[in-house]
């Protein structure tokens, strides 16, 4: 195991492009994917938070369970939408990082969205009344979420971000693992066990950990530096 | 926010010319060519031949001839006439064209010995029920094992094969790792074998039999309606020009490929030998 984490060091510094390669489009993928889930989940978020409207457990319940959807559902799901027949299949996009861009945005949506609406369904028992006050509108109540809870919502994204960036059934399925062009630290991975490279193997993965890491420190630095804030402070 | 956006906008600019819009030659392949090295050989010389890049997506014979089939791909290169054929017939594909060879192997614990042919040696396997794994995943080599089973007159679908007869349902590489651990029996091509990096005290038990023959071909897919244009320069290619580059493939000393264009389709490879008694 140390002695993986020394090779990993090792080929990092080395500067083996492919190598880089992989991490980058790794990091790009997968963050604009989680950048994209947030953007769109946000508002959903303020909706199912602050408004009670009948039915709304039923959407919250649907979208609690497309959280545990695995990665090849959603791989299988997106190949079928991109392949040559498929509705999409113009686009040609199959095989390529769009694709697996897409692919990660599905996967972790209802991951934020769920995670999203619980922070802003607590934000609102709390301080909703006083929002209410001024006829609260669509852009208070996102602008509440922001002013009240950056952190926590940064927090979300990076959670999120940590679940696109580890996931391999879907990345493997329609990006194809190809060289220079859509290979990710998942994929490499499972192509270096493949290969019987198993040192190689626990390299990659020990930069998916080290970024794992780097993730985690980021998100306590968050919470340490922007706390939720209590309205009576302000 | 926005400024964190305006970054990412930034970086998919660049990023997004090197992804979605170069249009490289796709060509879909068993794992094989990739994990034996013989396609880096392959992409370097088609690229300087042809000024075209050609991207390889992998996979079982099985998945792969349902990519060309979906015209996912322009082009294949497996490993299993028998469905290769049966896919030109059915309108799948346009044309099918022999490549080479790369016989498989049967491996197994080192110190465990075993009659060198191939039908002799599972039927001893079925009777000593040493333990065997099977690739199980619908490809090329998981047909021809099948094949090899019939051949030995050996029915391994049976209850009381399942005690000794595990089906990996995963890729060759993953298959000799679960091999290698189990201490079980297993098929695999001969090159595969010598680029893989996990033998541990596997070694090659059988090596003669005339169903340990592995002839690759390479199909032509459809463009729509029209044969593939991209899929009929890389077959044109991998027959004529690519035949050298096959020849010239070496693994530490041994040559696992042997183009057809140049050796006759029937007897051992000369690989065989080596196999076994190194």
């Amino acid at each position: 195991m140390i002695g993986a984490f020394s090779e990993a060091f090792e080929l990092l510094l080395s500067g083996d492009p492919a190598l880089w390669d992989v991490i980058f489009r790794s990091l790009w993928v997968s963050s604009a994917a989680s950048v994209l889930a947030m953007v769109t989940a946000i508002p959903l978020a303020v909706l199912l938070g602050t408004i009670p409207f009948p039915g709304r457990w039923v959407i919250n319940t649907v979208v609690g369970s497309f959280q545990a959807i695995p990665a090849v559902v959603v791989g299988l799901l997106v190949y079928l939408l991109l392949t040559k027949q498929g509705p999409l299949g113009d686009l040609r996009l199959l095989f390529t990082s769009w694709a697996i861009l897409i692919a990660q945005f599905i996967l972790v949506l209802p991951m934020a969205v769920a995670l999203v609406t619980g922070r802003m369904r607590d934000l609102w028992r709390r301080f909703g009344d006083l929002y209410r006050l001024d006829g609260a509108s669509f852009g208070t109540r996102m602008r509440a979420l922001f002013v009240m809870a950056p952190g926590p919502v940064i927090v979300v994204g990076l959670t999120v971000f940590g679940r696109a960036i580890s996931e391999v059934g879907a990345a493997i399925i329609v990006g194809g693992n190809l060289e220079y062009a859509t290979r990710v630290l998942t994929t490499a991975i499972k192509l270096e066990v493949e290969q019987g490279k198993l040192a190689e193997a626990l390299a990659f993965g020990a930069v998916l950990l080290l970024l794992a890491l780097i993730v985690n420190l980021s998100a306590r630095l968050v919470t340490a530096v922007l706390p939720e804030q209590d309205l009576e402070r302000k | 926010m926005i400024r964190s956006l305006n970054i990412l906008l930034i970086v998919f600019a660049f990023a997004a010319p090197l992804t979605a819009w170069s249009e490289p030659i796709r060509i879909g392949g068993t794992t094989s060519v990739r994990d034996s090295g013989l396609l880096d050989a392959l992409q370097t010389a088609f690229s300087e031949d042809t000024g075209r890049d050609m991207q390889f997506i992998v996979g079982g014979t099985g998945r792969v001839l349902k990519l060309l089939e979906a015209q996912d791909v322009s082009g294949a290169l497996v490993h299993d006439t028998r469905s290769e054929l049966a896919l030109v017939d059915g309108g799948g594909a346009a044309r099918r064209l022999d490549v080479m060879r790369n016989d498989y192997i049967i491996l197994g614990p080192r110190e465990v010995n075993v009659p060198a042919e191939a039908v002799p040696l599972l039927q001893e396997l079925a009777a000593t029920r040493l333990a065997f794994v099977s690739r199980g995943d619908n490809s090329g080599t998981h047909k021809a094992e099948l094949r090899l089973w019939q051949a030995a007159q050996i029915d391994v679908a049976t209850k009381a094969a399942r005690r000794w007869y595990r089906k990996s349902g995963t890729g060759q590489g993953a298959t000799l790792n679960i091999a290698a651990s189990l201490d079980a029996f297993v098929l695999a091509d001969g090159a595969t074998w010598l680029a893989f990096e996990n033998k541990a005290d596997l070694r090659p038990k059988g090596c003669f039999g005339d169903a340990l023959k592995n002839v690759y071909g390479v199909l032509v897919g459809y463009d729509d309606q029209a044969v593939d244009a991209d899929g009929a320069l890389f077959a044109q290619w991998l027959t004529g020009p690519g035949q050298a580059v096959i020849a010239a493939f070496k693994i530490g000393d041994m040559a696992p490929f042997a183009p057809l264009s140049d050796m006759q389709r029937e007897g051992p490879m000369p690989t065989a030998e080596a196999f076994c008694s190194g």
